[in-house]
């Protein structure tokens, strides 16, 4: 059972959808015991850092989610919630890794990063089978750089991290669940994982 | 950068999926799920599914085949259609959109734009801005562009619109010039630029696609992000694997599927 966190975030669906789609049996839940008691949890987000916090907070989900064994995986503003600050909400995060998330800055082609990147130095479980170079969809306005947790690089006037580990807690700045095949992929090493 | 984007528009109107000339005269091309799964396996990039009766019949788009496009396909779709309210939005992100496109109601109130940024990031709010050429040459916005009879062309320059929705909260801006729009000798190169001039967000053409070489074209601009069609690719005059292989022929980036 893969619990997808209700963040309060709009794309619930899409996420569930597309775990279902690898096979998982999936619960969307804000309970701290059945978070505890999942064989995987994804942190799902889109929209402001800031609302999903107080939401997850409110629940007491956040002492929950930092104290997780069993593989967690932050999906797009989910990722960035592990890290400890966003420059676009004043409460701390998750802490999982001290990553702070700014938003692009006079180097960024645009406003927005929103369209289909480049990954690379992909290693460990979560790519399994998928190409270095492999294109994944990306929609966000925040992105940390490179730094110790870094796995997955891509690049919007200068070099981000598209993906973090530490220990069981992955993140993904991209949207696996949006980007075909090639995210579909990385959704099923994701849920083996929790087998 | 991201590669350059090709979006297939699917106009939706009584549960399928229509065509036609300058918004008149719609004929069936098939069912929506069939062919969001088809331009999906063709390897487009992404998917506008435009609810053209909505706005005009002043109701919000059908929740019913946005949930069936969610279930079919994987990636990023986005909904259009008389999404005129927070709670409208919420219903079609809730069925597994993953941006919403405001056109008229936008207009109308300009505040909406900031409200759904809010909520839902502006990453997930697209303004559609219909452009005409008026008589002295500048373009200006065109309002209910879904029904001829019932548009309206509204006194202010697209460019000081686009500026504003972008200040509001925009995150992309799909400029669909009306004249080009149906007549298949390409998207309108000279009011993209002047658009782009004032676009920080990514910048969707649209109108006038009707053979690979506009497709060139549109992409040899750094503003253009993404180029939209429609009956290109339902009347199979161009197949999307095909697009893409000539564009990588031509050294554009394009996401090979």
């Amino acid at each position: 059972m893969i619990c997808v966190v209700d963040t309060g975030a709009a794309n619930l669906y899409s996420i569930q959808v597309g775990l279902e789609r690898v096979g998982a049996s999936v619960e969307i839940s804000s309970d701290p015991g059945r978070i505890k008691r999942a064989d995987g949890v994804v942190i799902p987000g889109v929209g402001a850092a800031g609302t999903a916090i107080d939401k997850i907070r409110a629940s007491g989900v956040d002492r929950v989610l930092a104290a997780c064994e069993q593989p967690v995986l932050g999906i797009c503003l989910g990722m960035q919630l592990l890290g400890r600050s966003s420059e676009e909400a004043p409460e701390r995060l998750l802490e999982v890794m001290q990553l702070d998330f700014t938003a692009w800055g006079s180097s960024a082609p645009r406003k927005v990063h929103m369209g289909w990147s480049r990954i690379r130095s992909l290693n460990g479980d979560l790519y399994r089978d998928i190409d270095e170079g492999a294109y994944m969809y990306f929609a966000h306005s925040f992105a940390t750089g490179l730094n110790a947790w870094t796995m997955g690089i891509s690049e919007f006037g200068s070099e981000f991290s598209a993906g973090i580990k530490k220990d069981n807690f992955f993140g993904v700045q991209f949207h696996p669940e949006k980007s075909g095949d090639i995210g579909t992929q990385l959704l099923k090493n994701f849920v083996e994982m929790t087998c | 950068m991201p590669t350059k984007r090709v979006i297939a528009c699917l106009d939706v109107a009584e549960g399928k999926v229509v065509k036609g000339v300058q918004f008149n005269d719609h004929k069936v091309v098939g069912g929506i799920a069939d062919l969001a799964r088809f331009y999906s396996c063709r390897g487009v990039d992404e998917l506008v599914l435009y609810d053209i009766t909505a706005s005009p019949d002043r109701r919000s788009v059908d929740l019913a085949w946005v949930t069936q496009v969610a279930e079919s396909i994987n990636i990023p779709f986005c909904v259009a259609g008389g999404i005129r309210s927070v709670e409208d939005a919420s219903k079609v992100f809730a069925s597994g959109a993953d941006k919403v496109s405001i056109n008229s109601p936008a207009i109308e109130n300009p505040s909406l734009v900031e409200e759904l940024a809010g909520k839902f990031g502006s990453q997930a709010v697209v303004v559609g801005v219909d452009s005409v050429k008026s008589k002295n040459g500048e373009a200006q916005i065109l309002k209910f562009a879904g029904r001829p009879e019932l548009a309206e062309v509204r006194m202010q320059s697209t460019n000081e619109w686009v500026s504003r929705v972008q200040e509001l909260g925009a995150g992309e801006i799909v400029l669909n010039t009306v004249d080009s729009d149906g007549t298949k000798a390409g998207y309108d190169l000279e009011q993209l630029v002047s658009v782009g001039s004032v676009c920080n967000v990514p910048l969707v053409a649209s109108g006038g696609a009707g053979e690979v070489s506009h497709f060139e074209d549109v992409f040899g601009l750094d503003c253009v992000d993404a180029a939209l069609a429609a009956s290109v690719f339902h009347n199979g005059q161009i197949d999307i694997g095909e697009l893409k292989t000539s564009l990588l022929d031509s050294e554009i980036e394009v996401r090979n599927v």
